[in-house]
């Protein structure tokens, strides 16, 4: 099977698999043990397919009603890779971003030259940071402390692998009925509050991936501020590795169809 | 000038009243176009206070010459990026438009910074030819291992430059393990006639390369320049994320065969050959209320001692006497032609360190910048202090103010630097 047949593959596989799955820790009963990694592993895949590409749209509101909006073409492969170019607006046009890990950087055509970023300093400025921007799969950063089941949800208790993570810990309210996050708590290791994300509107992408389209964001520290991350298409994909390169950076626009 | 200024910050104003509106998701148009046109149109105007006694001020004027201690400019900047893409196939261009305004005289300039194709038959490989910027290295300021770039501006290092006629190459290669990737860049630099006149001597064709790695999550870069235009070079960089808010970077050139052009004790302007290494070690450090540190080191092994840089002070000194005294002019010229065998470069001397705090969303502000860098002269104490502020009150505009300050004492660096302090405006829209 050839990597495009396999992406189809997993495109009809995997919401089958989590159907499956939720359905069957939904008849648990109650008193056994979840297996809250497995559970987290399953939240994974149904945000997102195996390797995509999606076209999100950020929104920065400013406390008078001002807005700035990006619009991002962004390509994940696996767990831990993630790229992500600028196409408006004018000012931001060109760049891109590109995660691999814990790693960053980022390239802004004038400059010319890749430059390491980290995963709490933000490109575009407003409430969202780069770890917010190039996510990665939430069981590859984390491990579940907890998981307790509270009115038809699963509340689980995150804690980060390693302390390259940008948030310490995360609590994230999951459905039970379709294993979708609907609300996440960023904190720091103290429990302070650094953001609330809270995920809105269902959108069939298409090829078996049902989510919600938009993620939006408030911050204690970013008080009267808001912004919002909306996928306008998302679509299983597969790249070869050479695209998540610091060298294939300046040439990510070429990938796009 | 005063009306300048007033001008632009009721253009901005007017262009940064139409917020409001609620957030809209709209679908945008995202396909993609064979075809792309974009830069940015700026005005810089600026006041600049310049110090007469400064020896560079005198290495730049003549006795005919009106005294100015205040020269007020206004500089305009057009830059147009081009680009036509298709399958494998794609070609770029980056044309800079300057004109400037200052002691009642104009000036203009237009230069192609970028023009190049490229072929990607795959994504591992690409092939480029025509005049292109590299930019290799890893320092903010100084960049010793970048062997085929033009110097960065202290006051903006971030500005694009222009690059040279190249044919090059980048080769990828992906692994499992702790060597993630491996690429490789061949750059082949001919000189010859007005080809490439800037990089060195004529009529060689250079050859160059890097070796890139990502290697237990650090950036190692190896580069080489052959002899030719230039003295042969060898060196390295390396970058790496400590933690998620500490990032460490190093760059080191090694050139066995540096040529110096030195001043001698009898007003005479010899070559010295030998070897010299030069590095940068840097850190970046991002707080918790996201301000970020930027600190270089930099050492020129071939860099001017205090005494030489004193010599070329003097010599300046007494050339300027000689004219309005004697009328001779020999000292003067010969002080010219150092400047421009060496003693004129940016930061000729032999260490320094770069500094640089920036807040973004500064005082609750989203879109406000607050800056400041100092590049200092840790051989003879003078230094340069750079304040700046940045705003982008709506989308592609850009606003910064900056000011360059230049302090030191006598035959000192930047004691002696012809503008004691420089004031600019910057006004940029984005298309």
């Amino acid at each position: 099977m050839d990597r495009r047949s396999a992406a189809l593959a997993w495109g009809w596989m995997i919401p089958a698999a989590v159907v499956a799955a939720s359905a069957a820790i939904a008849q648990k009963p109650t008193g056994v043990p979840i297996d809250g990694n497995a559970l987290l592993r399953r939240v994974d895949r149904q945000l997102n397919p195996p390797s995509f590409e999606a076209y999100k749209k950020i929104i920065n509101v400013e406390p008078d009603g001002r807005t700035r909006e990006y619009l991002l073409y962004s390509i994940n492969d696996g767990r831990d890779k993630v790229a992500a170019l600028f196409l408006s607006p004018a000012s931001d046009k060109g760049r891109s971003t590109l995660r691999l890990g814990d790693n960053m950087w980022m390239y802004v055509p004038n400059a010319g030259k890749p430059i390491r970023i980290t995963s709490l300093q933000s490109v575009i400025g407003g409430v969202f940071n780069n770890a917010d921007i190039l996510s990665l799969d939430y069981s590859a950063e984390y491990d579940v402390a907890s998981v307790t089941d509270s009115a038809g949800q699963f509340v689980l208790a995150l804690k980060a692998k390693t302390k390259a993570v940008a948030y310490d810990r995360l609590t994230m309210w999951v459905t039970r009925k379709d294993t979708l996050p609907v609300r996440i708590e960023c904190l720091t290791p103290t429990s302070m509050l650094i953001k609330t994300l809270t995920f809105t509107t269902m959108k069939d992408f298409g090829g078996g991936v049902i989510r919600p389209a938009t993620v939006e964001t408030v911050s204690p520290l970013y008080k009267g501020y808001k912004s919002s991350m909306t996928f306008v298409q998302m679509k299983s994909r597969t790249f070869p590795a050479e695209v998540f390169t610091l060298t294939f950076m300046p040439n990510l626009e070429s990938i796009r169809r | 000038m005063t009306r300048v200024f007033g001008a632009i910050g009721i253009a901005l104003l007017v262009s940064t009243s139409a917020g409001g509106q609620e957030p809209t998701v709209e679908i945008p148009p995202i396909e993609r176009k064979a075809l792309s046109l974009g830069g940015y149109f700026e005005l810089r105007p600026a006041i600049v206070w310049l110090d007469t006694s400064a020896v560079l001020f005198k290495l730049q004027s003549s006795p005919d010459d009106p005294v100015e201690t205040r020269n007020t400019q206004l500089n305009a900047r057009l830059q147009l990026d081009a680009g036509y893409s298709r399958s494998w196939f794609s070609a770029q261009t980056r044309t800079v438009v300057e004109g400037g305004y200052a002691s009642s005289a104009w000036s203009r300039d237009a230069s192609v910074y970028e023009a190049y194709v490229s072929l990607k038959p795959t994504p591992a490989l690409t092939l480029d030819a025509g005049k292109k910027t590299l930019k290799w290295g890893k320092g903010y300021l100084w960049n010793p291992a970048a062997f085929l770039d033009r110097a960065k501006s202290p006051e903006d290092p971030a500005l694009a430059l222009e690059g040279f006629v190249v044919l090059s190459a980048d080769y990828i290669r992906t692994f499992g393990g702790p060597l993630q990737v491996l690429s490789v860049t061949p750059v082949v630099i001919p000189v010859s006639g007005d080809l490439n006149g800037g990089f060195g001597e004529r009529d060689h064709l250079n050859l160059a390369g890097k070796l890139y790695a990502l290697m237990w999550d650090t950036d190692i870069d190896v580069m080489y320049l052959s002899g030719g235009s230039r003295p042969a070079r060898f060196g390295f960089d390396l970058s790496r994320n400590l933690w998620s808010n500490v990032e460490v970077h190093a760059e080191l050139a090694r050139v066995p065969h540096a040529v110096t052009m030195i001043l001698g004790e009898n007003a005479t302007l010899t070559s010295l050959e030998q070897p010299a290494t030069n590095f940068v070690l840097g850190i970046r450090y991002l707080t918790a209320t996201n301000t970020t540190f930027i600190a270089d080191y930099f050492h020129s092994g071939a860099g001017y001692t205090p005494a030489e840089t004193e010599r070329y002070f003097d010599l300046i000194q007494r050339g300027y006497d000689s004219l309005n005294l004697a009328g001779h002019d020999r000292l003067l010229v010969l002080a010219r032609r150092a400047t421009e065998a060496g003693y004129g470069r940016m930061n000729p001397m032999r260490n320094y360190a770069y500094a640089r705090m920036t807040q973004p969303d500064a005082l609750g502000v989203l879109y406000l910048l607050l800056g400041a860098s100092a590049i200092v002269n840790l051989d003879d104490r003078s230094h340069s202090l750079l304040p700046e502020v940045q705003y982008k009150p709506a989308e592609n505009v850009e606003l910064r103010a900056l000011a360059n300050l230049q302090r030191g004492g006598a035959r000192t660096e930047f004691g002696e630097k012809r503008a004691k302090v420089r004031l600019e405006m910057r006004a940029r829209y984005y298309f």
